[in-house]
This record gives C-alpha cells, structure tokens and sequence, in this order.
C-alpha cells in the first residue's frame, strides 16, 4: 500500500435471522388449540351434567305419571271389571241357551271396545305397560268366565231339553210300560245327538249331560214304568219285581219296594178321593141350593118393615125348579118349608093384622128361642111363619123376626146378638122391676123389654148409617150407650106398676098408663083397625104413619 | 303413539347433551381455526427468514468480492512499487471505502429491524395465547354456572323421592 492511504476496513458484515417469532407464534397456535380443546371439553361435560339432571327429573315426573296414571288405572279398572261382569251377567241371563254366538257378539260389541278404550287412556310407558297386562288378564280371564259359562248354558240348554222330552217319555212309560225298552233307547240315542250337536259344550259338560243326564232320564223312564206297570197290575209285588229284576241299573230293589207299597195304597186312594169327591160335590149342591132358598126366601122380604111380606110372581116356579135341584134330596126339609112358607104367606094376606101386644109377646118369645142355645133354638124359620100364619105376629114383627134369624147366622149379626144379648140379659131387671127368680117377665116388662129392644135396633141402624160400628150402643164407654141411666129409665117398669098390671090382668085399661102413654079403650063396636100395608109401624110411639107422613093411633085415628 | 316414559327422558337428555356437544364443537373448530391462523403467521415469519438468509447470503458474497477487490489492489500497489505502471487511484480507494461503510451501516440497520420484528411476532403471539386461554376462563365460567344449576335440578329432582320416605 503506498504512503499512507488508508481505506474503511470492513468488518465480517452477516444478517441473523431470529427464530423466535416464528417458534413463539407456532407455540401459541399449539397452546391456544389446547385452551379451546378444554373449553369444549368444558362445555361437553356441561352439556353431561346437564343431561343428567334432565333424565333425573324427568325419571321424576315420569315415576309421577305413571303412579298416577296406575293409582286412577286400578280404581277404573275395578270398576270397568265390575261393569263388564255385570253386562255378561246380563247378557247370559237373557240369552237364549241355545245361542252360540253369544260369547263372540259380547266379546266384538262389548268387550274388546270397552279393553281399547281403557288402553288408549295411558299415556305413560309404564302405565300402558300395566294397562296392557291387566287388560290382557281381564280379557283372558273373561273369555274363561264366557266360556265356562256358555258351556254351562249350553249344559243347562241340553239338560232342559232333555228333562222335556223325559217328562213325555215318562208319561208314556207310565201310560205303556211295555214300551219302556224302546223309550230306553229312544232316551240315548236323543241325547247323543242334542249333545253332538251342541258346539258350546266343553267336554267335561258334554259328558256330565250324556252321562248323568241321560242316567237320570232313563231312571225316571224306568221307574214310571214300573209305576204304570204296578198301578196296571192286579200283583203289583210281582209287577215292581219284574221291572227291578230287569233293569237293575236303573231302579233298586228299595224303590220296587216302596213302588209296591205305594201301589197297594193306590187303590185305597182312589177310592177316597171318589168318596171326597161325592161329598164334595153334595157339599156344594146342599150349599148352591140352601143359598138358592135363602134368595126365595129373602125375596118375600117386605121394603119397608111394617109391610107384610109377599110372594114374588115367580115364586112356586123356583120352587119347581129347585125341586129338580141337586142339593134339594140333600134339604127335604126346607123344601117344604118354603112350600109352608109361601102358603103362610098367601094366607095371610087376606088375614087382618094382629093387636100389636100380643104381637110383641110373641116375638120376644120367638126372639128367645132364636138366641137360645140350647136344644130349644129355631133351627129354621118355620115357627115363625107359623106364628105369622096363625096371626100372632104382625107383618113388622114377622119381618124382623126373619131377618133377626137370617142375621143370627152371619158372624157379623152373631157378634152383633151376642153383644144386644148380654145389653138386655145385664139391664131386664133394671128395666123390669118385676122380672122374677125364674127370668120370668112381668107382662108389663116384657112389653117395655121388647119397646127398648126395638130402640136399641134403631139406634145400631142410626150408626151403621152414619159409617160408625153398631157395636157402641152396647159398649159403656160410647156416647152412644143404650144403657145410660136417663135413657135405660124411659123404659123402666116399677114394681107397683108390674104389680098392679098383674092384678088387673089388663095394661091398657081405661085410666091406665104404661111408661107415660096413656092407654085408652078402643072405641064401643069399632072393628080391630087392620093398616094399610103401606103404612109404617112405631113400636115404641104406638103409632102408625101414612106414606105422606101423616100419624095415627093403634086404632087408626089420626093423631092432631 | 309413543308413550311417555324413560325413553322419552332418555331422548330429552340426548338431546341436551348433543346442545353443548354442538358448542364443544364450536370451540374445538374455533381452536382450530386459532391453530391454524397461527401457524400461517409463523409460516409468514419463516418466509421473512427466508429472505434474511438470502440477504445475508449476499451480502456475504459481496465482503467476499471486496476482500477480492482488496487482494488485487494490494497486487497492483506492489506492482506499481516496482515500477510498473497499472496500478489504483486514491479517489478508487475513497470511492470504495465509501461504499463499505453504507453497506456495514445498512446491514446493522437491517439486523435491528429483523430483531424488532421478531419480538413483535412474539408480543402478538402471547397475545394470541391470552385470548385462547379467556376462552377458556369463559367456557369453564359457564360449565361452573351449569353444574350449579344442574346440582339445583337434581337435588329438586331428589327432593320428593326423600320426603317420601318421610310422607
């Protein structure tokens, strides 16, 4: 180098690239992929959990749902069991026995309908679970219950149809006991073929029906044959053996027994039943006629009381004809009685009417012996047609006479007597002052005995009309009592007076007076007035009254 | 008609799970997507070395020609010493020393950018890194939030089997 030039020496000049911006960048693309990575992890475990309590509450809500959808399930499926029993019940009951198709239409209309229904209300897993099962078991156990019991219908179809043809197999065993073997056959072959023919009958139904049915339908086959053989047969021991000897299946040597036994008391039956049956029938005739009779007899009964009886115009033509009567030879007696009765009658129409006091007498003698129980009781109304016939009794006295004897055989009028009985037996002395020792009236007594019976009889007529019971007039402790101390007195007769009466021999002399009715003589040469049969008669007033309502006295004068 | 039951439950439950799967998803593409961008930045930077290396290449080479350069003027002082007549000028010698003190200046210029830049690629990938790592502080916030509630769900879910036993 010349002199001392000196030139820029250079120092070894060299770049270096850094690295460490590129190896920081791919380190934080490396490590920023690991953050989100965790994030996601994060947020997929969140998501787990999450989940989870989700499944957890929802298995909650679930386990409700289907506790609820099964508590109310059970209550309903009771219910619908219920239900559904009772419609079969029903269905079976007026099925007709013989129908087949009964199970199949119960089980397409009716059941199955019902089942789906029932189903389709679940919305639960477990509760259509539940439901299904106990559907299921509903439905199989219903088809079991309709096919037990259609085979026992059908058993009971075939057992009845063959208890109808053994019914007239018997009777023609017991009609034709020859024709028993026949029937025997008949019997099976009949049998076998309803039971063939019948598809509801399960096997064990079939057998009980051919076996025991049919068992049962020959035994009575048998026995009524023999039966027939033995009421037929004049050895009925022999009869009942052959029948026994030959069929011994069918009828045991104890029932041939009794067969025979029953057999020799058949005839004896027979024979009483005959005699019953006659006795019966006279029983009958005597009462048709006796009831016919009473009618006649009720029929010659006047409206009114005081009017005399009379014979209606047919009168002797239903005596001819119930002459003819059946019952008529069994009642001899009243036949002629009524014969008596309507000759009575006729004659004594054109007879004048009585005087009233001997009447009463009459009647009260007649009225005793109606009421009386011992042998001395009417036992028919002949003694008093003939009182009426000799003109001792006046028409009323004669119509209450009948009618008294016709109600003493009423229990209604017997009670009724008895009652008026015991009334008049009580108060005769009360009323009688001269009733003696023996019940002996005083002819004035008995006069005011028969005045008080009659009021009493008017007073029951009073009740009984008015809807109350008669029976009170005699009952002390009605208002009604006859016996009352101030009515019993209108009646009393004293002692002087029966006395005095006595004495006198005649209660209705002049100046007398009876119970406060002045007695007066019949007017000098006047005929006993005789009534027109229209008027009414008082027994107690003494008085009569015209149809207009106009009074008159015993002799027939108009009362001012 | 499907009932309802643990099925149903199950499917519920599926479906939940499948919701924050889609999410996990989401954050996992993201994650991705973060790798990605990156590494594409990195590649970026390694390309810039590329032609840091290529630079230094050259300018090695061309200290090489200068120390060539050198050699031969030293031959043609010496060759000029002994009387021959080729020889450099002082105004070659200025003009070139000139030149070397640019490039000298130039590449310590160069080198600081280079250094510069490389620590900010650093700084912006540890920001980079901050923000996936937020990511994840937000995520975990939210999965703590949902085990929260899940736990309230399935003690209420409990609540009544227990009071059962009590009921």
């Amino acid at each position: 180098m010349p002199g001392n030039i000196r030139q820029f020496e250079t120092p070894a000049l060299d770049i270096r690239p850094t690295e460490s911006g590129v190896q920081a960048t791919a380190a934080a693309a490396r490590r920023g992929g690991a953050f989100f990575n965790q994030a996601a992890e994060d947020m997929s475990g969140l998501g787990n959990r999450i989940a989870g309590a989700v499944r957890d509450v929802g298995q909650q809500v679930v386990d409700y749902a289907q506790h609820r959808e099964i508590s109310t399930g059970a209550a309903e499926f009771a219910k619908m069991h219920a239900r559904l029993t009772d419609e079969w019940n029903n269905t079976v009951k007026n099925a007709d026995p013989n129908d087949t198709s009964v199970a199949s239409k119960f089980n397409d209309k009716v059941l199955q309908p019902t089942l789906d229904k029932f189903s389709g209300a679940f919305l639960t897993e477990g509760g259509q679970r539940w439901a299904e099962q106990h559907v299921d078991s509903l439905r199989n156990h219903m088809f079991e219950r309709a096919t037990a019991d259609m085979s026992t219908m059908a058993g009971d179809a075939a057992a009845a149809n063959v208890r109808k043809a053994s019914n007239a197999w018997s009777n023609t065993a017991r009609n034709d006991p020859s024709s028993v073997p026949f029937l025997l056959k008949n019997a099976e072959s009949s049998v076998n073929a309803i039971v063939s023919s019948s598809p509801g009958l399960t096997p064990a139904a079939a057998s009980k029906v051919r076996n025991e049915v049919l068992q049962r339908a020959q035994e009575e086959i048998v026995k009524a044959g023999a039966l027939g053989a033995i009421e037929k047969s004049g050895d009925p021991e022999k009869a009942a053996a052959s029948f026994a000897a030959r069929w011994p299946q069918y009828v045991n040597a104890q029932e041939i027994d009794q067969f025979a036994k029953a057999a020799k008391s058949f005839k004896r039956m027979n024979d009483a039943e005959g005699r019953a049956a006659r006795q019966q029938a006279d029983y009958e005739a005597k009462n048709d006629f006796n009831k016919k009779i009473n009618d006649l007899e009720t029929s010659t009964m006047p409206q009114k009381a005081g009017d005399p009886p009379q014979l209606p115009g047919d009168y002797w033509q239903r005596l001819r004809d119930l002459a003819t009567h059946p019952g008529a030879a069994l009642e001899p007696g009243r036949l002629r009685t009524m014969v008596s009765q309507g000759e009575a009658i006729t004659e004594r129409l054109n007879k004048p009417e009585p005087m009233a006091r001997p009447s009463h007498a009459e009647t009260m003698k007649l009225l005793s012996q109606i009421r009386a129980t011992d042998e001395g009781r009417l036992t028919s109304t002949a003694p008093i047609y003939d009182a009426y016939q000799g003109g001792k009794l006046t028409n009323g006295d004669f119509n209450f006479l009948v009618k008294e004897f016709t109600n003493f055989r009423t229990p209604e009028g017997a009670a009724l007597a008895q009652d008026r009985g015991e009334f008049f037996k009580r108060y005769a002395g009360t009323i009688d002052a001269g009733l003696d020792e023996m019940g002996v009236h005083s002819a004035l007594g008995q006069q005011q005995m028969y005045a008080a019976e009659m009021d009493a009889r008017r007073q029951e007529e009073v009740l009984r009309k008015q809807g109350k019971d008669p029976h009170e007039v005699y009952d002390p402790r009605s208002p009604n009592f006859f016996g009352r101390p101030d009515n019993i007195m209108k009646y009393h007769v004293s002692l002087q007076d029966a006395l005095r009466a006595r004495k006198d021999g005649n209660l209705t002399g002049p100046g007398k007076s009876v119970t406060g009715i002045e007695v007066i003589d019949q007017p000098a040469g006047a005929k006993p007035f005789v009534p027109p049969n229209t008027w009414q008669w008082s027994p107690s007033r003494q008085q009569y009254r015209d149809p207009s309502g106009k009074i008159y006295d015993v002799s027939g004068k108009p009362v001012k | 008609m499907a009932a309802f039951g643990a099925a149903t439950v199950n499917d519920v439950g599926s479906a939940v799970n499948d919701l924050f799967a889609a999410k996990a998803y989401k954050y996992k593409a993201k994650g991705a997507e973060f790798e990605k961008a990156n590494y594409e930045l990195a590649a970026k930077f390694a390309r810039r070395e590329e032609e840091y290396t290529a630079m230094a290449t050259r300018i090695k080479t061309a200290q090489q020609d200068r120390d060539l350069f050198k050699s031969l003027g030293q031959t043609r002082a010496d060759v000029a010493g002994a009387g021959f007549t080729e020889g450099g000028s002082a105004l070659d010698i200025l003009r070139e020393s000139a030149a070397q003190g640019a490039l000298t200046r130039a590449v310590t210029e160069q080198q600081g950018l280079i250094t510069i830049e490389g620590q900010e690629q650093e700084a912006k990938s540890y920001e980079n890194m901050a923000q996936a790592a937020q990511v994840a502080i937000d995520a975990a916030n939210t999965a703590a939030t949902g085990s929260w509630i899940s736990a309230g769900i399935k003690v209420g879910a409990a609540i009544p089997a227990i009071a059962s036993m009590f009921g």
